[in-house]
């Protein structure tokens, strides 16, 4: 039994991989447009007399910090997998289980270079004109820091997912979840962070965002590229998606609109409801919010028009539309580097 | 153990779990505030016109700056720099001495025109913040004076600090860089080889193992 199910997996994979890494290939690809697009709206003029970094640095840092979020999404949605697909039918769930164990080993692997990676360039970013000190910028600056810890996690979520690759299931996913979840806590700690009566408050919301944010997409992700045809598995799977995803778009819209408006209130020399419009950190946060409504949108349409149809085992078009939704939230990823950097008066 | 784990998941535990994860991660990794730096004020005030060469430059943010890697250039409408020295920190005020670029004790003649205060300094959150300012000098005017500045400093005026001599502290991070990206190269070959092993094995066998 174990066989039959285990061919027509890999010859599936095997033959149409192009199609199944569509979601994957759009949203890197929206996701690098956007920081790009991004940071060269909201780069800053050049001082005279000052040296500095070069373009190199000045693009390169947003668009390996994008790589670094969306391969820690990755692992965390992959890690997250198993927990979708359940555990009641292992026959069948078995053969994408073992790809997601795979995968999020690769991805994790992937995350802890992009955030050694992007230590260097941070350093060689407050450094221009020299070679980066980056032991000084670990050392001496927050953000150095998180980029280690963050590098330490995704190691450790490397190791975590290696033991699972080998033992299989009975690694327990929740494991793998927390740790994945945990190299994702030290992200925030290196983008903005404003200190005032209620700093905790605020910090506690930015992580929620960036967890809320990582679980949704990982999650869809995992979904769109490793089931998007096998109905059998999706009938089930979906739901406890959906579930989590509403979830995540509550807490995500709700922890993003309140730290945007408070980094630009707490601002000075801006006034709120203006500042929205004539800042760029302003531009940003619509930005982002305009993409949040977008994903809504696709996600309802998946929710309410494809779910009943995809519970009924029916033939349907999720891939499609979870590729597009994909795609739009790699958008929403990339503004968020740029989001992360850009000064807010 | 795994009974436990499966209790841990239920739904309703399972939603408790982030927050708590959240306020660990406050508690654990947040630095103490620090925040984007912003600049509010300046002296001289930005397109203000002077009638001579203001004798330093400060800037005012609305937090306090890191000493190290603060930097301040003046430049001149003949394109030569006009600060000199060190930059001074002081709270959220940053400053630098602006002299003629001449040779202490010889006159030189001040360009009329626009002067650009460019400055750069790392947030207290590691992004840096960079901007510009201008002045203006409508007339230009012969400077007599240049002994009065008594600095002997005999650094080039380019107002960087020395900040970036990081030999000492932080040795530990490099060692830390090498050790992970050499277990990042280990990590990446076992899992290839794991590949192939699963590949060149009978298929089905180590799914079986795995399933049970």
């Amino acid at each position: 039994m174990t066989a039959t199910t285990e061919r027509p997996a890999t010859a599936d994979h095997r033959a149409a991989p192009a199609r199944t890494r569509i979601p994957a290939a759009g949203l890197t690809v929206a996701a690098v447009l956007a920081v790009v697009t991004a940071t060269w709206l909201t780069r800053p003029g050049a001082a005279p007399g000052i040296p500095m970094p070069g373009a190199v640095v000045e693009y390169g840092l947003p668009v390996v910090r994008v790589v670094l979020d969306l391969a820690a999404t990755a692992a965390l949605g992959l890690s997250l997998l198993p927990k979708l697909l359940g555990f009641d039918d292992p026959d069948r769930t078995e053969p994408v289980a073992a790809r997601a164990r795979h995968w999020a080993v690769a991805f994790s692997l992937v995350w802890c270079a992009a955030a050694l990676l992007s230590a260097v360039l941070g350093a060689a970013e407050i450094m221009p004109g020299g070679a980066p000190d980056v032991a000084a910028y670990v050392d001496g600056i927050g953000s150095g820091q998180g980029m280690i810890v963050s590098a330490s996690c995704a190691l450790a979520s490397a190791a975590v997912g290696m033991l699972a690759v080998r033992f299989g299931e009975k690694v327990p996913a929740e494991l793998r979840v927390l740790v994945a979840g945990f190299g994702l806590l030290p992200l925030p700690v290196t983008g903005h962070a404003s200190n005032w009566y209620w700093h905790d408050l605020s910090m506690v919301s930015m992580e929620l965002h960036v967890i809320g944010a990582c679980a949704w997409l990982g999650g869809l992700v995992a979904l769109g590229v490793l089931l998007p045809r096998d109905r059998d598995l999706l009938a089930p799977t979906l739901p406890r998606f959906s579930r989590l995803a509403t979830y995540a778009l509550l807490v995500v819209g709700l922890s993003g609109l309140f730290n945007g408006l408070v980094e630009l209130a707490l601002s000075p020399g801006e006034t709120l409801p203006g500042s929205l419009v004539t800042t760029r950190y302003g531009w940003l946060v619509i930005a982002k919010a305009v993409l949040t409504g977008v994903i809504a949108l696709l996600g309802a349409n998946i929710r309410w028009r494809l779910l009943p149809a995809i519970a009924r085992r029916e033939p349907t078009a999720f891939a499609a539309w979870a590729a597009l939704e994909v795609t739009v939230m790699g958008l929403a990823f990339g503004v968020a580097v740029a989001l992360t950097r850009t000064p807010v008066a | 153990m795994s009974r436990v784990l499966a209790r841990l998941a239920s739904p309703a535990l399972a939603l408790l779990v982030w927050p708590v994860l959240a306020l660990l991660a406050v508690t654990l990794v947040a630095t103490p505030a620090s925040a984007h730096n912003v600049l509010v004020s300046s002296d001289p005030k930005d397109g203000a016109v002077l009638d001579d060469l203001p004798r330093t430059v400060t800037l005012t943010f609305d937090q306090a700056v890191r000493a190290d890697f603060a930097r301040i250039a003046v430049t001149g409408p003949d394109g030569a720099h006009y600060e000199h020295g060190d930059v001074t920190v002081e709270g959220g005020n940053i400053s630098i001495a602006v002299r003629p670029p001449a040779a202490p004790g010889k006159a030189f003649t001040v360009p009329a025109g626009s002067y650009a205060v460019g400055y750069r300094i790392v947030s207290n959150d590691g992004h840096p913040v960079t901007g510009t300012l201008r002045f203006t000098l409508p007339t230009g005017y012969v400077n007599t004076e240049v002994v009065a500045v008594e600095t002997v400093d005999p650094k080039p005026g380019t107002g960087l600090s020395s900040a970036a001599g990081g030999q000492g502290g932080g040795g530990w991070v490099w060692g830390l860089l090498i050790f992970t990206a050499a277990l990042l190269a280990l990590s990446a070959l076992v899992l290839f080889r794991h590949d192939r092993r699963v590949a060149n094995a009978a298929p089905g066998h180590s799914a079986a193992g795995e399933a049970g």
